[in-house]
Parts: structure tokens; sequence; C-alpha cells
């Protein structure tokens, strides 16, 4: 309940206060940007991994060794992400962004592991992915300086939508697949730097930090009487870097 | 609390206010400024409860039946602090105080869970100060901060826990602040806080031990007041 009356209030914001600032000098500018996000979904613990495979810490903790098998890391994922962002400037110091965002892994999450079955060893291979979208909205103040440079930091919330997929296959041979889709609203602090190339077009570069994730999720690929059935939180929790081209509508 | 842990938090408070008087004297011959300032702000998961929710929630959900899931909690914070700025150079001391908007509840395998939680905070920071206009700044430190942190479960039935203690830590930060008036300025920081307890014991005398962890992030915005001198 908390959480959707934060959303809708951020609904009303995104929609007034545009309208509110409209006697204030406004400038608005659009920024185009890429980039990339470590240990996309932190550990994607779930309640399976600790119950068959002994991992209290999802990915980090399913790593293992055992002579006589072949085993590779399994990393943390890597993200790529690309959006587009909405800022509005008023009164020279302060700025209203929103923006959209969509990210996927790209590197990480696969690898041969060992899991103890028992009595005995068993080879386990995992294959681990996430994909989402984010639309932040954040409010902070914009500091000018020298002729060309802008350097902005600000604070806020986002949506997060994400869904997160794993997949264990033991040399039983058996198969764990999971899905798990969710949303959250994660704090986000925000820094970006813009260097202007003419009055209107600047090279933006920014880094983001998110915190916060779903409620523990069910896994969407089994049936409700599943004995398997798994359960799992998406984590939005980490960082995130970004470079891109801003637009601003007017000169500065 | 025990003399072990007694010992460095009073040092950690000791250093810090030597800390901030010295460099206010060396501010002294320098053009220094003080200010002061009220801040309010909001914070995610206030002593790092998410990962013992998330697991209670995980157990609920594996064991079946109705399940309401508790939420990890968001927190206003309340504060304020004083500040003595010279040249590229802040030493600042705080108090903030952290408490979840809504009570944390949840209910599974017949179990009513109702966490309480609060977290006070004296935090000390040295920072480097970038001056881009009058009173324009953006700034980033650390420093060390003392927390004094609670938490009571309440399990029903099953009875109820407490685990409450002083915990030394440490902060990074990074803000901007702005001009209002020639004496008032707005500023929005960000504030990442590390730092955990040894094992503490069961305050309602169960013999369970948690550690509290005060791990963090903390936005807060201010209104600040420079004083004339």
């Amino acid at each position: 309940m908390m959480k959707r009356g934060i959303l809708t209030t951020l609904v009303i914001l995104a929609i007034f206060t545009p309208s509110a600032l409209t006697a204030a000098p406004v400038n608005g500018a659009l920024t185009l940007h890429g980039g990339m996000m470590p240990s996309l979904g932190g550990n994607l613990m779930s309640y399976e991994q600790g119950n068959t495979f002994g991992s209290t810490t999802g990915i980090d903790g399913i790593n293992n060794s055992a002579s006589g098998f072949d085993t590779s890391p399994v990393e943390r994922l890597l993200g790529a992400s690309a959006g587009i962002t909405f800022k509005t400037t008023f009164y020279e110091y302060f700025h209203l962004r929103v923006g959209y965002n969509y990210f996927r892994s790209v590197y990480g999450g696969t690898g041969k592991t060992v899991y103890n079955d028992g009595a005995i060893n068993r080879s386990l291979k995992c294959e681990y992915s996430m994909w989402g979208y984010d639309i932040p909205v954040t409010v902070g103040l914009t500091i000018p300086f020298w002729k060309d440079m802008k350097i902005s930091f600000s604070t806020g919330l986002a949506y997060a939508y994400g869904v997160y997929t794993y997949k264990f296959k033991t040399d039983v041979p058996s198969e764990y697949e999971g899905e798990f889709k969710g949303w959250a609203l994660p704090l986000v602090i925000h820094l970006e730097g813009e260097y202007f190339l003419t009055r209107q077009l600047a090279l933006f570069t920014s880094l983001s930090y998110y915190n916060g994730s779903t409620n523990v999720l069910a896994d969407r690929k089994q049936d409700d009487d599943a004995a398997n059935k798994d359960y799992a939180s998406i984590d939005f929790t980490g960082y995130r870097y970004n470079l891109g081209v801003s637009y601003y509508f007017k000169p500065i | 609390m025990d003399m072990k842990k007694a010992l460095p938090h009073t040092c950690i408070i000791f250093t810090a206010i030597i800390l901030f008087i010295t460099g206010s004297m060396t501010g002294a011959f320098a053009i220094g400024e003080f200010s002061i300032g009220i801040n309010g702000g909001v914070t995610y998961d206030p002593n790092h409860l998410g990962p013992y929710i998330d697991y209670q929630n995980r157990q609920w959900k594996a064991g079946g039946g109705d399940v309401s899931q508790m939420d990890t909690p968001y927190a206003a914070v309340a504060g304020f602090s004083m500040r003595y700025q010279f040249n590229y150079f802040l030493f600042r001391i705080g108090f903030h105080y952290a408490t979840p908007l809504q009570d944390i509840k949840g209910e599974g395998g017949g179990v009513k869970y109702t966490i309480d939680t609060y977290q006070a905070s004296l935090p000390a920071t040295i920072g480097l100060i970038l001056p881009l206009r009058k009173r324009t700044y953006f700034f980033l430190g650390g420093g060390l901060t003392y927390h004094y942190a609670y938490m009571n479960i309440k399990a029903d039935p099953g009875g109820e826990t407490r685990f409450a203690d002083a915990i030394a830590g440490y902060h990074f930060m990074v803000g901007a602040e702005v001009p209002v008036t020639d004496d008032i300025t707005i500023s929005s920081e960000w504030i990442h806080q590390e730092g955990r307890s040894i094992p503490i014991e069961d305050d309602k005398g169960s013999g369970t031990k948690y550690t509290i962890n005060v791990k963090g992030d903390i936005l807060l915005f201010g209104i600040n007041y420079y004083i004339s001198m």
C-alpha cells in the first residue's frame, strides 16, 4: 500500500510540477544515453538455491569446486542500459529529471559448479539473466561553472520493473528453471556532468546509485502445485554509469 | 554497554569533538564561516533489515498457506548539523534520527510479526568544498559515525526479542548547496554509511544473539543559516 501511495504521489508530481513552473525562468533538455550496470540484480538469491544447492548467498555462494569436476566461475551479472531523460531547469540552480532506462544483462551469470547432493558431489550448470526498465524521477541542484560546464546532483525515486530468470542443470540429469517478475520503488541518487560543445549541445556523463528491491516473488515458470516452486526478490540496488548527449531547448 | 565497546565509542566521540574544535581554532586564522542547519530526508532499509525480512518472507512463501509479506521499510530522517568551513575544507558534526514511515508487519505460517526499529546517528565529517560562487558549493567528505540502533521483533504467538546497542561506523557523503538569501542556503546530500555491532544478546533474555548492521544510504535536504562573525 505504501509503495502504491508513493507511486501515485510521483505521478501527480510529474504531471503537475512542470505546469507549476511555467511562471519561472525555465529551460528544458533532452538527453540520450547508454551505459553499464555492474552487479545487476545483486546476488540473485532464491529459496531453491539455499534449499537444494546449499548457497545462502545466491550467485556468490553457488561457486564451488571439487576434485574430478570441471568448473568455471559464475560471475555476477554486468548489465548494459540505454535510455532517454527529460530535464527541466528552473531558477538557474534547480532541476527536475524524468527518465526512462531499458537494461539487460550482457555478461556473466553462466558457468559450471559443483553442489553436494546428500553424500555425493554433482556437477551443476548455471545460467542467470535479468532485464527490465526503470523510470527515475529526481529533483536537485544544478551548478554551472566556468563557461561551459554544469554539474547536477539530484535525488528521488524510480519505478523499476525487472524480470529475473535462471536455469540450473544437474548431471542427474534434472533441470530447475525460475522466472520472477516484479516492481519496486528504489531510492535514486544521481550525479551528472555536462560539457557544452555549443550553447545548446552538451556531452553528458553520469553516475547513479539505486537502492531498493521487490518483495519476495513466486516463480512464474512453475505450476502452483509444483513441489520445487521457488521464491526470490529482485534487487535493483547498484551503480549505473552513463554517457550521452544532451540537447537544450534554449541556449544556456 | 560493556567496557570493551565503551572504550572505542568514547574515543570516537572524543576524537570527533577534538577534530571539530581544532579545525575551528585553526580556521580562526583563515577566512572561515560557521553555519547551522536542519535537514530532513529519507532512507531505505534502516538497520539493514532487508536480508532478514527477505529470508523470513521466502521461508513463509515456501511453507505455503496464506502469507502477508513484511515490506522492507522506507524511513523518514530528520536532524541538524553544525559546520565550520574555511578555504576548501569543512568540518561538520550532526545528528539525525531515522525511523520507518510505517510499522513493519507480516504474517505467515500462523505467526504474526511486528518489527519496530530506529536509528540515531552522530556523524563527524571532514570534507572538501568546491566553491563555485558565493555560497554555492559542491562538497564531499567522510568521517566517523556514532550510532545507536534499536530493533524489537514481536512474534505472536512466540514472544518478543529486543536488540539495541551503540555502534561505531564510518560514512561518506557528497552534496551540493545553493543560496536562497545572503545568509540562508539550501542543500541536498547523500550519505552512505557502514558499520555493524558485535553479536548482541536479546534484552528480553531469550539468549538469542543478533548483529545489527547500520549499512545504508540517506538522502537529505537541508536549510542552512550562516552565522555572521
